[in-house]
């Protein structure tokens, strides 16, 4: 009995597993020192998360992976090149930014929510395909029309003719990771910080359910806290141990605002999970029909999911250019909808299921993998080219491994289904 | 009256129409922008003549109803590879293209084959599925031009690993089928050798709609369990169709770079299902219904449209890539528009 759990744990988490091995392997291979990792991680992992925290509200609804995510990524962009037209800079800059792109991705959110209620079934590949058209809409309008039809104030903005938008356009001096420079503190104490929270949360919950439900107390049902505990002692231990370990954290910065933005996404995904909105999302989810006799608008909850998930791209994009500190004009959208869906699904999550931790973990081991690839590469085979192509085969084997799975989970329960129904 | 258009512009498509009302207005453009009809005319037929085949590939996909096949860089990657090991022992001229072919065949079999495997598996996610399984195919391919055993000077980098990303083949057989019977009307090239060669794909396919095996095809697409129930092996109907179509994305492939006069290795493939699908789609085909003339009709229109905005586009704003970006909101327009349409998500 055990051993058949487990072996179903593996196999469910078998892309998951894979991963780990391969991240170890290629850590192992690329032979940097811990520090250098280290910070390359934590600032992927910053610029990264909400990109990828973005795909999760339309999985509850399912309409598996957002593809389309890239829409929401034009919207940003859009809103930092208004925000470089008017000369602003600083925090003002990704205010203004993010403030134009709000609605921007909304309007796109809802056009995009329409047509996959016209295409139910095949979402994912119409977000992707639509990512392409909008690709080429953008194109035109930034290449083409920008400068002779659209007005431009900034000349700094135009290429010599007159004629579109230069590339890249950067970001100044001042606005250059102007989010995240609003505060850091060192990664060691970050850690000590992240571990202190986790505790006081799980303690607030835990004398909320006693004050206000009249629970008892349950010792043995605490784990989370324990976990969490023993999530300190170790670090502390570890802290103290390991004279390398230690030097790597101080030597990391940790951007804190960035860091509340994402948790306030996170804790916005969780509280909305709560609410009569997100249980209807859940319920279109699982069953439209069973959804829409419960008298559900399961179409207009479809549009109200794409619309969230475009939302929390387009920051996800700010966030993640404002860290960079340029964009490549017509191309910084391309990929993102790729590399985060294959980050959440590395994570561990599924066509119909994704969460917050498996975002997290799906960023973290991704970014590992896509860091250490190429040098792994240039170690192994002399060349980095290697280890470049592969991360790329990696991220598109990752999603077509995950559908092919899903899709064939699918085929065989209907299988079965039938099979029980011609019995009867 | 007025109903009874409404009623034929609806079957026909809204988007069609646009389309060619944006091909009539380019052919306008060119004459107000004074642009050499007679070679833009030669470089129409050329383009046209070295898609069909490709978009002739998503014929046997969409009459098995495995869908529109996303996959084609499975059958392009073999194409390569044929086209390679062609190069590699220096094979010219027409000879060296239908060689090449020949090499590809039994590749695109085993390859083809393979993936009719997982085709089959993912019955109603086979779109996904075959886009991410194309991609994945290119990637590793990256890996495997800087490993394979070419030695070729003229076609590895002469310094570091692997073969060239691109390679003319003047060498070799660069538009060796468009110059085999070529002649010119009013300074119109006529490439006779790649439109008999074209004209050959077409029939054969044409002739395989109709023939026994073809029917059958057809019937296991268009309604899987009646034609289950008819003792039709629906499975075995979708192999053949996945195998057919990767074989014609290897011929395709050869067809088109001889045409075009160099092989594009690396990630060059990635993105070529998108053109190809959007060609038979603009001719009128469905995800779930098509027909050779869709293709031909299809491939004429897209790529005269693609042809003549080139130097239309270069005549209005010399610098940027215009036609580059119509390419891109055309073919992906239109394959939207047919997922629009497909009734109720269903194929």
């Amino acid at each position: 009995m055990m051993g058949r759990q487990i072996k179903k744990v593996l196999i469910n988490n078998a892309v998951t597993i894979l991963f780990v091995i391969i991240c170890i392997a290629g850590i192992i291979l690329a032979n940097q020192p811990l520090s250098y990792i280290l910070g390359e991680i934590s600032s992927r992992l910053f610029r990264n998360l909400t990109l990828i925290l973005a795909l999760i509200i339309p999985v509850w609804a399912g309409m598996g992976m957002n593809f389309s995510i890239v829409v929401g990524a034009m919207a940003a962009e859009i809103g930092l090149i208004v925000a470089t037209n008017f000369s602003i800079s600083g925090v003002a800059y990704m205010v203004v930014a993010f403030l134009v792109s709000i609605p921007l991705s909304l309007f796109f959110g809802n056009l995009t929510g329409r047509l996959f209620n016209r295409t139910r079934g095949q979402e994912m590949i119409t977000g992707m395909i639509l990512g392409f058209f909008a690709k080429g809409i953008f194109d035109l309008v930034f290449m083409f029309l920008c400068g002779p039809v659209i007005p431009i104030k900034n000349k700094a903005l135009l290429l010599t003719n007159g004629i579109g938008l230069i590339t890249p356009i950067d970001l100044n001096q001042e606005t250059k990771k102007a989010i995240n420079n609003i505060w850091k503190v060192t990664m060691d104490k970050a850690l000590y910080f992240l571990f202190f929270a986790l505790i006081a949360v799980q303690i607030i919950q835990i004398v909320r359910k006693i004050v206000k439900d009249h629970e008892k107390f349950q010792w043995k049902k605490a784990y989370k806290l324990y976990a969490s505990i023993a999530g300190l002692i170790i670090y502390t231990i570890i802290c103290n141990c390991s004279e390398t370990v230690l030097f790597a954290l101080r030597f990391t910065d940790v951007p804190v605002v960035t860091g509340i933005i994402i948790a306030i996404v996170c804790v916005f995904i969780t509280y909305l999970s709560k609410t009569k909105l997100g249980s209807d999302i859940n319920a279109v989810g699982q069953n439209r029909s069973i959804a829409i006799s419960m008298g559900i608008g399961a179409d207009k909850i479809r549009i109200v999911a794409i619309m969230l998930s475009t939302l929390l791209a387009s920051l996800g994009q700010l966030i993640f250019i404002q860290d960079i500190g340029n964009f490549a004009t017509y191309t910084a959208h391309e990929n993102v909808g790729t590399f985060s869906i294959a980050a959440l699904l590395v994570g561990g999550a599924s066509i119909k299921k994704a969460n917050i931790g498996q975002a997290i973990l799906g960023a973290l081991l991704f970014h590992t993998m896509f860091i250490v690839a190429p040098l792994a590469g240039k170690n192994l085979f002399n060349n980095a080219q290697y280890g470049e192509y592969f991360r790329v085969f990696v991220c598109y084997a990752v999603i077509a491994i995950s559908l092919a799975l899903h899709a064939w989970k699918q085929v065989m329960a209907k299988r079965v289904a039938e099979e029980a129904e011609d019995e009867e | 009256m007025m109903e009874n258009v409404k009623a034929k512009v609806q079957s026909f498509g809204f988007p069609r129409l646009l389309i060619m009302a944006f091909l009539l207005i380019l052919i306008i453009m060119m004459f107000v922008l004074k642009i050499p009809v007679p070679l833009t005319l030669s470089q129409c037929i050329v383009r046209i003549g070295i898609n069909v085949v490709l978009s002739l590939a998503m014929v046997p996909g969409i009459m098995a109803g495995t869908g529109m096949n996303f996959a084609l860089p499975l059958g392009i990657e073999c194409g390569l590879i044929a086209g390679m090991i062609s190069l590699e022992s220096n094979m010219t001229g027409v000879a060296g293209i239908v060689a090449a072919m020949l090499i590809s065949v039994p590749m695109s079999i085993v390859v083809g084959w393979a993936y009719s495997l997982l085709v089959n598996r993912v019955k109603g996610s086979e779109m996904m599925v075959s886009t991410y399984t194309g991609f994945s195919v290119v990637a590793i391919m990256c890996i495997g031009w800087l490993i394979l055993p070419f030695h070729n000077e003229s076609i590895v980098w002469p310094i570091g690993d692997g073969l060239r990303t691109t390679i003319t083949l003047e060498q070799w057989y660069d538009r060796a089928l468009n110059k085999l019977f070529a002649f010119k009307v009013a300074g119109v090239e006529i490439p006779v050798g790649l439109i008999l060669a074209v004209a050959v794909f077409c029939i054969l396919m044409w002739l395989f709609m109709k023939s026994k095996t073809g029917m059958l095809m057809k019937a296991a697409g268009a309604n899987p369990d009646f034609a289950r129930s008819n003792g039709i092996r629906v499975d075995s109907m979708r192999t053949l169709a996945t195998i057919m179509s990767t074989v014609l994305g290897g011929i395709g492939i050869i067809i088109y770079a001889q045409g075009f006069g160099f092989y594009q290795l690396y990630n060059a493939p990635l993105m070529m299902a998108f053109p190809a699908i959007a060609a038979c789609l603009i001719g009128g085909a469905t995800p779930s219904r098509i027909s050779v003339s869709n293709v031909v009709l299809g491939t004429v229109m897209f790529q005269s449209l693609l042809a003549i905005a080139t130097p239309v586009a270069n005549g209005l704003i010399p610098e940027g890539n215009l036609s580059e970006v119509v390419r891109t909101i055309v073919s992906n327009g239109i394959i939207l528009y047919a997922l629009s349409h497909m009734q109720g998500g269903k194929r």
